[in-house]
């Protein structure tokens, strides 16, 4: 006889194992990000992964035995039973949004780098060619 | 590690410091639009699939003042609640937008 064994369904709020797990993956504690929870009309548990402006950047939530992960703007990203699995898409989809980030601090570079070739080089250039016109005199003084 | 919420936020810098403020203004816009759906008989599963929703997370979401009704299913959440878009929408920017409806439309809500 097989024996199928049915895992009650979860209700309620996160249990401190469920809250290590999305913590520890997330790395909250390090990233200093800001979090809160809270329940749905039905009484399922969600975690909010806040942004800036403490508005909801991730947000999970369980209903029965299934783990939901969406964005802040109701974007469904991943769904599994599994909360570590779900966790691991939620630090990759933590990484995705660091791009805008990055290409913001590379046009700053760009910019930087234009600023000195448009008005530090040419000012170099002009010094350059004071020098080329004074040394020669200077050697021939000394 | 066990989570500090309280420790968490507070750790955060000075950027967030009209957050908390916009934070409310989300709530109060959650608290309307769960008084709106209730007006309307639906429960947080029937709106969410009326506008398509695989899950009925994202309403609660809202509710709860975490997020903030986006601006391309405005209309039909509206319709939803058997509101005219534009009221739903122009009611929504107060707490949204305090100042850009301030300038649209003055003091009136």
């Amino acid at each position: 006889m097989n024996v199928i064994a049915f895992r009650k369904p979860q209700l309620g709020a996160w249990s401190e194992t469920e809250l290590r797990t999305l913590g520890e993956t997330l790395d909250i504690g390090r990233r200093g990000r800001g979090w809160d929870t809270g329940l749905t009309e039905n009484g399922d548990a969600q975690f909010y992964l806040l942004g800036p402006d403490q508005g909801c950047t991730l947000c999970v939530s369980r209903i029965g035995q299934l783990y939901v992960l969406e964005d802040g703007k109701g974007a469904l990203l991943f769904e599994h039973r599994s909360l570590p699995l779900l966790a691991m898409h939620a630090r990759n989809a933590l990484r995705t949004t660091r791009w805008p980030l990055v290409a913001r601090i590379v046009m700053v570079w760009c910019t930087i780098r234009h600023m000195i070739n448009d008005r530090v080089e040419p000012l170099l250039l002009e010094g350059e060619e004071l020098l080329v016109h004074v040394v020669p005199q200077l050697a021939a003084y000394v | 590690m066990k989570l500090e919420k309280d420790q968490e936020i507070s750790g955060r810098g000075a950027a967030s410091k009209a957050a908390p403020e916009t934070r409310a203004m989300r709530k109060e816009a959650g608290n309307w639009l769960k008084a709106r759906r209730t007006e309307a008989g639906l429960s947080q599963v029937d709106l969410a699939a009326r506008l398509g929703l695989k899950y009925y997370t994202f309403i609660s979401q809202v509710e709860n003042g975490f997020s903030r009704v986006p601006t391309e299913t405005m209309e039909a959440w509206a319709l939803a609640l058997k509101l005219a878009p534009a009221d739903f929408a122009k009611h929504l920017l107060v707490y949204y937008e305090p100042e850009l409806h301030r300038l649209l439309f003055g003091a009136s809500k």
